[in-house]
């Protein structure tokens, strides 16, 4: 629950009661404790105010289990009602305190998920109504990762080099919860889990580096909701300006104290390389080109906002004198700065809706971007999107089945023919899906449930509408590029609220659609640890059922004498997508193959190595990789 | 021509490991080679002693009366234990050897293979040093990762008895042998006479090429790197984190995080434990990848050795079309790397093997990799090849094999 009239835990004090605040403020380092204790200042996280928040912090949507393995110890967890906590705006960062370390990763965690929801046009929740554990001090060691099995994000501690300590102090116990960026990014590989669970099986070379684009994009943008700090590099830029130089320290400061963002420094503003995506297949390596592309789109976008300013203060001769820049000037060169980030991020996040249930690949986040936008703001009047598709061309990233990267080639194709989600067989009544849906934009009322229940009422009806939907993909296989002949499986079904060019919202329903196909898995493995090959179908359609877009990742059909019962235009349709999908199946298993092939451990164990590759495993190898 | 040529290739039951006796036999005249002595500590099927008595003893049996059991050559194919542990006993220095062939990676005079042999070993000496610090003394309450990394280091390490006596140190063979550093620097490929008309021995491996080379070295992912040579204790320094006064009291812990707290399973997180086995795996890689790789070709019967050859240093091979041809329709082929994962490409089995080869697996039960080695997927390409497979484990009933108990199989091929 978020703001309420509601008294705090400990009764009303004032008569008449003092509404409580709809933002809560905490502090953290600035963006670690080794920069803070250097710049001297610390930021300013202000995020929503939960009511209810118990001591950990537990609220609705995060928990912070501050247990130790390592020592087997609890450490005190942190209430942050405590009066004298909230009248200072949140305790006062400090590496020796963990109820500090508490607080920093309960208040990036929430402060990235409202920026998510923002962008998401509905609320987020996690799968079941469940929450996200946070572990600040979980194990020795120097990563930090997601763990899908546990919902939970762990974050390890590690004591510095004796002999080669860096900036740090020789022998010092180091924390990775207390780097805002580390958090932004774990908790955003949460989010994106909670919303493609399955790309947590990387079929291709762009599964996992989608996820860790995704992570550092969103970490690298939340540098830029802070106010403060934009303003500041934008006034140290003086002269500087145009090039935007001062965002790119920004960017390039990301990730620096941590060693984390090896791959995104190497990349963030450098020579656009189309080869260099080419060649990458390490997940970071080839993630940190779309980051890059996406940070080049932005810049571009910020320089044309900015231009009218630099006209106007310069009297037209685009020159600036020397010295500071006037304030005013900052502040509105900051306001762009910080909206635009918001804009590019949105861009990408909106994107979401339109992903492959299943096997993305970055041609395939481009298409979705795309579809998306397009739909929205079909004019392009700050052409944000011509420019990223521009900005992601130049590094190499575009999908290859499309015959040209204008709008109309790059958006997702329609049905066959005309499909309603309420049209028989199968046939779904959407209207719960919907009320409740609109019910959750009220954000000060309680949140429904989509999967999982709040209430007995809203699980049956969620039941109900899930093996509706089921059906109605069965019957329909063939028009969705699912086979026939093999169940259908609903991974989520939502509707999300965005708001479009005219300020309208634009309703719209999203399934995802997902079937296994153990007939073409791999029969020398043991069925319960080899390798899943799914379809999964996204569908994109209006309120009243009418499906618009289908993003389709097919297999072939078990049999292919289906086809000859099917009309003509949904035979030839579904012909397409059962050949499709044989090229799809080849390309997995010689990834497979490949990825097998270069892991050495492959030899030792009998688990295939696509199943053992998991995110803690990913971060804990930064930059070799697979050679 | 001689009228009776023929050549057996003898596989000794050592265990999990390599021991390969052959004879070519061309009129009235033979030449013997060892292919590799040794077995690995995790699976010995009888004490290695045994075995080497046991082919020293068929050595004395054949030789001319009053002359010492000899041998034209003994192989080494690259360093591991589970190839050369047999030569560290004593009993080798009754036997005369002309000569010793190894990988150049063992020449003592060559700086690149010096260099990248002690990157090699100092790598699995951290591993062992790695596992020693994260699971603490007692091994029997090691986790099942850290017992596999510990292994597989020591496979690489503790050879330098049977090094030496490879390389004419210390107590050596019964004469002094002439050593070979195969193949020869800048050539693609080594052939090497064996003395009897039309038989020569081709070495193909290992690689010197820059690019290959690079897989030889210990593995350099960035975590691991930082782990190896961590000069901070990694475990259990016992030194709180924080002050006592933030600790929880036992037993006072609030009860929604209580409940939270057993479903995150913390206690069993092993994160660096991770790390120390993908090293000590990507070690092993590299050392299996220095093998040497040979073709022994009888008059055009050709039997094929690859040692423990990896992907990369098979890629190698097959990416050569003149070594290719060497290696295509073998009447016989040595199972690289005991039958595991990628130590036989599935492309040399589609395309090169050929139908109704011999095939030798030298293999012996270790449980914990019962599952993975030998491959499955592998086994089942060669049976639909017709490869004849001498197993160690199940009889073969062909006319060319013999058995002697669990001691030795033995396949005999007639030549022209």
């Amino acid at each position: 629950m978020r703001a309420a009239e509601a008294p705090g835990p400990a009764g009303p004090v004032n008569t008449p009661p003092v509404r409580l605040p709809d933002r809560r403020l905490l502090k953290a380092f600035r963006f670690d404790p080794m920069s803070s204790r250097l710049g001297g200042r610390h930021l300013t996280l202000d995020i929503p105010f939960e009511t209810g928040l118990q001591p950990g912090p537990m609220g609705d949507l995060l928990h912070v289990v501050d247990y130790d393995p390592g020592h087997q110890r609890w450490y005190e967890p942190v209430d942050l009602d405590d009066p004298a906590i909230l009248a200072q705006r949140g305790l006062r960062p400090s590496e020796r305190d963990p109820r500090a370390h508490q607080q920093v990763v309960y208040g990036v965690a929430m402060s990235v998920l409202e920026r998510f929801e923002r962008f998401l046009g509905r609320r987020f929740r996690w799968t079941g109504g469940r929450q996200l554990r946070l572990v600040p001090h979980a194990f020795e060691g120097r990563n930090a990762y997601f763990d899908p099995d546990r919902t939970a994000v762990l974050f390890g501690y590690y004591r510095a080099e004796r002999d080669d300590p860096g900036p740090n102090l020789p022998g010092q116990m180091m924390f990775t919860c207390l780097s805002v960026d580390i958090v932004a990014h774990e908790v955003t590989h949460a989010i994106v889990h909670r919303m493609r669970r399955y790309l947590s099986e990387p079929t291709n070379p762009d599964v996992f580096a989608w996820h860790e684009a995704c992570a550092d994009l969103v970490a690298l943008f939340h540098h830029f909701a802070f106010r403060d700090v934009v303003a500041e590099a934008v006034a140290a830029s003086r002269g500087r300006l145009q090039q935007g130089s001062a965002l790119l320290d920004l960017a390039s400061e990301f990730g620096h104290a941590t060693g984390r963002g090896a791959a995104l420094r190497r990349a963030v503003g450098s020579p656009a390389d189309p080869e260099a995506f080419l060649r990458a297949t390490e997940p970071h390596e080839r993630g940190a080109c779309f980051v890059a592309g996406v940070f080049d789109a932005y810049l571009d976008v910020y320089r044309g906002r900015i231009a009218d300013l630099r006209r106007l203060a310069t009297g037209g001769t685009g020159v600036l004198p020397p010295g500071a820049l006037p304030p005013d000037l900052v502040d509105r060169v900051t306001v762009e700065a910080v909206e635009n980030a918001e804009r590019v991020l949105g861009m990408v996040v909106r994107a979401f809706d339109l992903l492959p249930v299943v096997d993305v690949t970055f041609g395939d986040v481009v298409r979705a971007i795309v579809t998306a936008d397009r739909s929205l703001y079909p004019d392009d009047g700050l052409q944000l999107r011509a420019t990223l598709v521009e900005s992601l061309r130049r590094r190499g990233i575009w999908p290859t089945s499309v015959s040209s990267l204008a709008d109309e080639a790059l958006t997702w194709p329609r049905p066959a023919r005309p499909l309603s989600l309420t049209e028989e067989p199968g046939g779904a009544d959407l209207s719960a899906l919907i009320l409740a849906a609109t019910r959750d934009l009220d954000v000060e009322a309680p949140m429904s449930a989509e999967h999982g229940a709040t209430s007995q009422r809203d699980a049956e009806a969620h039941g109900l509408l899930a093996s509706a939907l089921r059906a109605w993909a069965g019957a329909h296989a063939l028009e969705l590029g699912l086979d026939p002949a093999s169940a259908v499986d609903l991974a989520g079904v939502h509707v999300s609220y965005h708001q479009a060019a005219d300020r309208q919202p634009r309703p719209a329903v999203v399934l995802q659609l997902v079937q296994r196909r153990p007939d073409l898995e791999d029969p020398h493995a043991d069925p319960r640890g080899r390798l899943a090959v799914r379809a999964g179908t996204t569908v994109l359609a209006r309120v009243d059922g009418t499906v618009t877009h289908l993003v389709t990742k097919p297999l072939p059909l078990s049999d292919p004498a289906a086809l000859d019962a099917a009309p003509a235009d949904v035979r030839a349709f579904a012909a397409a997508l059962h050949e499709a999908g044989g090229r799809r199946l080849a390309a997995m298993r010689a990834w497979a193959d490949r990825v097998a092939i270069a892991d050495p451990l492959a030899v030792w164990t009998d688990e295939p190595v696509l199943r053992r590759l998991t995110f803690a495993r990913l971060h804990a190898e930064q930059s070799e990789g697979m050679r | 021509m001689a009228a009776r040529s023929s050549v057996s290739v003898r596989m000794y039951h050592v265990g999990f490991g390599d021991a390969f006796l052959v004879t070519v036999r061309r009129g009235r005249r033979t030449w013997r080679m060892l292919v590799d002595c040794g077995v690995h500590s995790q699976g010995t099927a009888r004490p290695i002693r045994e075995v080497v008595s046991a082919i020293i003893a068929d050595l004395a049996e054949v030789a001319p009366a009053g002359k010492p059991p000899h041998l034209d050559v003994v192989v080494a194919t690259h360093r591991h234990a589970d190839h050369i542990s047999g030569f560290g006993v004593e009993q080798w220095a009754e036997v005369s050897v002309d000569e010793v062939w190894l990988p150049y990676l063992e020449d003592p005079d060559d700086e690149q293979a010096r260099a990248t042999r002690s990157a090699q070993m100092a790598a699995a000496r951290e591993v062992q040093r790695l596992a020693l610090a994260l699971g603490g003394p007692d091994r029997s309450t090691w986790p099942p990762g850290l017992a596999l990394a510990d292994a597989l280091a020591l496979n690489s390490l503790s050879n330098a008895q049977s090094m030496d006596r490879l390389l004419g140190r210390g107590s050596g063979f019964r004469t002094p042998a002439t050593v070979r550093f195969l193949p020869h620097g800048d050539e693609p490929r080594t052939t090497l006479p064996t003395g009897l008309p039309d038989t020569v021995v081709h070495v193909l491996g290992p690689p010197r090429d820059p690019e290959l080379l690079r897989r030889m070295d210990p593995p350099s992912a960035v975590a691991w790197l930082r782990l190896a040579g961590a000069t901070a204790q990694l475990r259990g320094d016992g030194l709180p984190l924080f002050d006592p006064a933030y600790h929880v009291a036992d037993g006072s812990v609030p009860a929604a995080l209580a409940a939270v707290a057993p479903s995150l399973r913390l206690d069993e997180l092993a994160d660096e434990i991770d790390e120390v086995v993908n090293a000590a795996a990507g070690i092993e890689h590299s050392v299996n990848n220095s093998s040497l790789f040979l073709v022994l070709d009888v008059a055009g019967t050709r039997l094929v050795f690859p040692g423990d050859a990896q992907y990369g240093a098979w890629q190698h091979v097959l990416g050569d079309p003149e070594s290719r041809a060497l290696v295509a329709h073998p009447a016989f082929y040595k199972i690289g790397h005991h039958g595991s994962h990628n130590a036989t490409p599935r492309e040399y089995v589609e395309s090169d093997l050929g139908e109704g080869a011999y095939a030798m697996l030298p293999w012996g039960l270790v449980k914990r990799w019962a599952d993975s080695i030998p491959k499955a997927e592998l086994m089942d390409a060669l049976a639909e090849h017709d490869t004849r497979v001498i197993r160690t484990d199940e009889v073969l009933v062909d006319p060319h094999v013999e058995v002697n108990g669990t001691l030795w199989s033995e396949v005999t091929l007639t030549v022209g």
